[in-house]
């Protein structure tokens, strides 16, 4: 009896979370009370910058530094600089300790605004800063975009905030969240279930990480018993990563899936290896 | 605690519990508030913003179960309830700290009353994690500060059938609203189309065969800049 009232109970409770949902409320515009003051002689590059951010720009993390920037100094931390007036600078500008292919894209206004992005073609999991993570004994959790933003932060010497975050690529959605498992042993696994209507998810990243601090490993992360990717690393104290995106049948709603990270242990020469897997959902709640 | 209700459980559910944290909105650990989770195999989690009156009439007797095995893990129920409820819950419900998850904290009580399962209804269910180390949530919004976007949307390719299915689209991503009714110029009845995106689609409901329709349809972008378009109409005939 006691056995049956549980179930009731709990199956009661997905049942009503799976029907119970009413139409879906009006969306209220961002910052709808936020008076827009745009200065007359930028009329053009307001049509050009939205429509440019809404075409190119993927993942965006920004703030105000609610001083004026010098674009004059800001033109030296740029790798590559490709549009510059006398208003902002857009460009790209490598991310400490990464490889090129993460170099992340800035946007700096002379009115104080600072915006990091990666492009629409980009996986959302080159977002994270995995060695920041491993430096800080897996407690904090930050993504590129942030250490860039605090990188230009420091160098143009602005004030730095938490950013917001936006995706141009999905402006229906709303949120943004970043599920990570770690282990420095042979490996470790997490479970997600994605609830269905009203929440819809545009994007589900994944991302693995894989540190080796002797010799060589394997590193792997796996969909239930499906391998997803793995790469192998051979040198002491150095980094591989990996990054994609799921497919929507990949991880279907209220379904349970076991997302599974591993560094194999080949003839034992794999060691002090740090294995790091990432998901990352890009969703509209109600 | 009757462990025969967990090994006949098929999912392995291994506990079910009602906590009351208010959720933490960035950087969070597992599950923030009072609740501070290793080892569990499934969390569940719910989120309930700005409970209606009689909630508190509702949790007040409200039963919980809670259910362990050895596998390790919790099922949580997490209600974020305005601050005095959360108060009037706090003294009912203590807060949960565990390591291993195996034996956590028994309260269990017959079933959840009617006015319960009401608010429930109203309750969206949210992402379920276990076992992840660390997790955290952004909301997103849309940069209007700097792009400085105070053009309004343009509505175009506007096509009302005589099924009453409207398709419009817009040359970026908006939210829509149509606005209808029987006399010309006047709009009482609305659909939204609350998601911001490009090409939009509402169906008129419980339309009357050969009566005509007046429309509106009105886009807010992301900046709060608005278009309307002129009147249109069709003659309805729903069932062909």
């Amino acid at each position: 009896m006691r056995a049956d009232r549980i179930r009731i109970v709990i199956f009661g409770l997905l049942l009503v979370s799976l029907v119970s949902f009413g139409p879906v409320r009006e969306a209220k515009p961002a910052h709808s009370a936020i008076p827009l003051r745009r200065p007359a002689f930028l009329a053009q590059e307001v049509t050009t910058l939205a429509g440019y951010f809404d075409s190119t720009a993927g993942i965006a993390a920004y703030y105000n530094a609610k001083t004026p920037i010098n674009l004059t100094r800001a033109r030296a931390l740029f790798t590559a600089l490709e549009q510059e007036t006398d208003q902002y600078l857009i460009g790209s500008i490598r991310v400490p300790d990464y490889p090129s292919k993460y170099d992340i894209h800035v946007f700096l206004h002379r009115d104080g605004w600072v915006m990091a992005y990666y492009l629409n073609k980009d996986p959302a999991a080159m977002m994270i800063d995995w060695i920041y993570f491993h430096t800080s004994n897996q407690a904090q959790l930050r993504t590129k975009h942030e250490a860039i933003l605090q990188y230009v932060a420091g160098q143009l010497r602005l004030p730095y905030e938490a950013p917001t975050f936006y995706d141009f690529r999905n402006p229906g959605a709303t949120h943004l969240m970043i599920i990570l498992k770690w282990t420095s042993g042979r490996g470790d696994q997490f479970q997600v279930q994605l609830p269905s209507l009203p929440y819809a998810f545009y994007d589900q990243g994944w991302g693995l990480g894989g540190y080796v601090g002797r010799y060589e490993c394997d590193f792997r992360y796996s969909l239930g018993d499906r391998g997803i990717a793995s790469f192998r690393v051979s040198c002491n104290n150095c980094w591989g990563f990996a990054e994609g995106a799921f497919s929507a049948s990949d991880l279907p709603p209220n379904v349970y899936r076991t997302i599974s990270i591993s560094a194999a242990l080949y003839g034992g020469s794999c060691a002090d290896a740090y294995t790091y897997g990432v998901l990352i959902l890009i969703y509209r709640a109600p | 605690m009757n462990m025969n209700v967990t090994r006949r459980w098929k999912w392995g559910i291994v506990a079910l519990v009602l906590i009351v944290p208010a959720m933490p909105s960035q950087g969070s650990g597992q599950q923030g508030g009072g609740i501070q989770v290793t080892g569990a195999s499934l969390i569940w989690q719910r989120e309930l913003s700005n409970a209606p009156d009689d909630l508190r009439v509702a949790l007040e007797a409200v039963p919980m179960h809670v259910v362990t095995s050895q596998a390790g893990g919790i099922w949580a129920l997490s209600l974020q309830l305005p601050d005095d409820f959360q108060m009037i819950l706090e003294g009912i419900l203590t807060p949960v700290t565990t390591a291993s998850a195996d034996q956590i904290w028994s309260r269990l009580m017959p079933g959840l009353p009617d006015s319960l399962w009401e608010i429930l209804d109203h309750v969206p269910v949210g992402i379920v994690l276990g076992s992840a180390d660390k997790n955290r949530t952004d909301r997103l919004r849309y940069p209007c500060e700097i792009v400085q976007d105070s053009t309004p949307p343009q509505i175009r390719d506007v096509r009302a059938t005589e099924q009453g299915v409207i398709t419009w689209t817009t040359n970026e991503p908006t939210i829509g609203r149509v606005r209808y009714g029987t006399a010309s110029g006047e709009y009482p009845n609305r659909l939204e189309s609350p998601i911001y995106k490009t090409a939009h689609e509402v169906r008129l409901p419980r339309l009357v065969s050969g009566t005509r329709y007046y429309f509106i349809i009105q886009a807010t972008d992301r900046c709060g800049n608005t278009a309307e378009t002129p009147e249109q109409s069709f003659v309805a005939n729903p069932n062909p």
